[in-house]
């Protein structure tokens, strides 16, 4: 007699008796070991923010890459295995881009959330693949400004803000307290920072950060400056 | 045995104020005979576009059932309609990933959704370009010759139906292989309209008598 749920996970293809796909789960664990990321939205953008978790002092802090350009307009940040966020980026810009030259229009944000949901839905039913250990959250405007986040299931949802990663349940917390559906940019900026701040332990600053935002009327992704971030920090406190 | 089956045939598209008006004749033609007296030239595709065709019946009615299929199923996939500009990319697309086995069709997309109201002409091959008044088919140069000297921007719907009425019966008295009749439809913000055969006659009587 087997231990309960042993060898369930030996193949993502395999269910167990319960209904679980284990690999799957463990999957999602590592998204909730990963930085935490974070995305809010108000009407008049969409703010990215993640903890750079740099792990030494030794290392090159531009280096470290969490929140990318997919295209003019959308962004993603990211939070699990990072060389699987990577595939995942590189997967999402091409996805773009065929969408432009197919259409002669910029993808919408839904529907590039769910061109990655349906990739990584396909990593949890062949056999000889492991699922992504990676959660992204895809912001993007076209008419509207739009968060999604999808999941190493490959299930994907929309949110006014959300965050991933191991401060999660503290940033929707503050979230929960202090979200409003009328926020000015540069409250969704503060209200950003105040909720990753609070995620992560010890001080904030801008080489431990990186932020991105959408701004409504331009239409662009933007990465923000290391010494912007430090004013809007410094505005914290 | 190609040549037998190309549609002679006139179409007229003028984008008027606020938004486009489609018009076709109804003569299908195999060499010196009239294959069809009452041949459909002019489709709607969605809500919001339309499209004129000259050139080979079976590949007209082929690529338009594809572009029917391709905007009901881009409409599920965005939530939103597929734009005329849009439709326009991807139907060069189909045509020019057919370029060594072309599809014979010389479509005229109009439509009318947040862009405006927008006319594209597109070749056989795939060439795309968007104008306010376009014609194709063995009737153009007629049907030009009168959009010529007497289109303007931003006409009135009365104008543009009136316009696209009087280039189109142009070739019909002059064209061999345009005739019997006249489809007309309007585009504009509250969707496609195909206009009446009495609607129609009306109008030809007036453009005839002046």
């Amino acid at each position: 007699m087997m231990p309960k749920g042993m060898g369930y996970d030996r193949a993502i293809t395999v269910f167990s008796p319960d209904g679980s796909l284990y690999q799957v789960s463990y999957a999602s664990e590592a998204v909730k070991k990963g930085a935490t990321a974070l995305g809010v939205k108000c009407s008049e953008g969409v703010v990215l923010a993640v903890d750079k978790r740099i792990p030494s002092k030794l290392v090159e802090p531009e280096s470290f890459e969490k929140i990318f350009r997919i295209d003019e307009h959308i962004g993603a940040a990211t939070s699990g295995i990072i060389s699987d966020a990577r595939v995942l980026i590189d997967r999402a810009r091409l996805e773009a881009q065929i969408n432009r030259l197919t259409y002669n229009e910029s993808i919408s944000t839904s529907v590039l959330a769910k061109k990655i949901g349906d990739l990584k839905q396909q990593y949890t039913q062949y056999g000889g693949l492991r699922p992504f250990g990676v959660s992204l959250i895809i912001a993007g405007i076209n008419d509207l400004p739009e968060i999604f986040v999808t999941e190493p299931s490959g299930a994907y949802l929309a949110w006014k803000a959300t965050a991933i990663g191991e401060g999660r349940d503290t940033a929707m917390k503050v979230f929960e307290e202090e979200y409003k559906d009328n926020l000015t940019m540069e409250e969704t900026i503060m209200l950003a920072l105040k909720a990753l701040k609070a995620s992560i332990e010890g001080e904030i600053d801008k080489s431990n950060i990186e932020m991105a935002i959408l701004d409504k009327k331009t239409k662009k992704f933007e990465k923000l400056e290391g010494e912007k971030v430090k004013e809007y920090i410094a505005k914290l406190k | 045995m190609e040549d037998n089956l190309k549609k002679g045939t006139t179409t007229v598209v003028v984008v008027y104020d606020k938004g486009v008006v489609l018009a076709t004749d109804k003569r299908a033609s195999m060499g010196y005979l009239i294959a069809h007296k009452n041949a459909q030239k002019l489709f709607k595709i969605t809500d919001t576009i339309g499209a004129t065709c000259a050139g080979i019946v079976g590949d007209i009615q082929s690529l338009i059932g594809l572009l029917e299929a391709e905007a009901n199923l881009y409409e599920m996939k965005n939530g939103k309609k597929i734009s005329t500009k849009a439709l326009a990319r991807l139907t060069s697309n189909i045509l020019q990933g057919q370029r060594y086995y072309p599809l014979i069709a010389w479509l005229v997309l109009g439509g009318c959704d947040s862009n405006g109201a927008e006319a594209y002409s597109i070749d056989p091959v795939g060439g795309v370009n968007r104008d306010t008044m376009i014609s194709t088919g063995s009737g153009s140069t007629m049907a030009y010759g009168v959009l010529e000297d007497r289109f303007r921007e931003n006409m009135t719907l009365e104008e543009g139906i009136e316009l696209s009425v009087r280039a189109i019966n142009a070739a019909i008295q002059r064209d061999l292989a345009t005739g019997d009749g006249i489809a007309v439809a309007v585009i504009d913000s509250s969707g496609y309209r195909e206009l009446s055969k009495e609607e129609i006659e009306t109008i030809a009587v007036k453009v005839k008598n002046k």
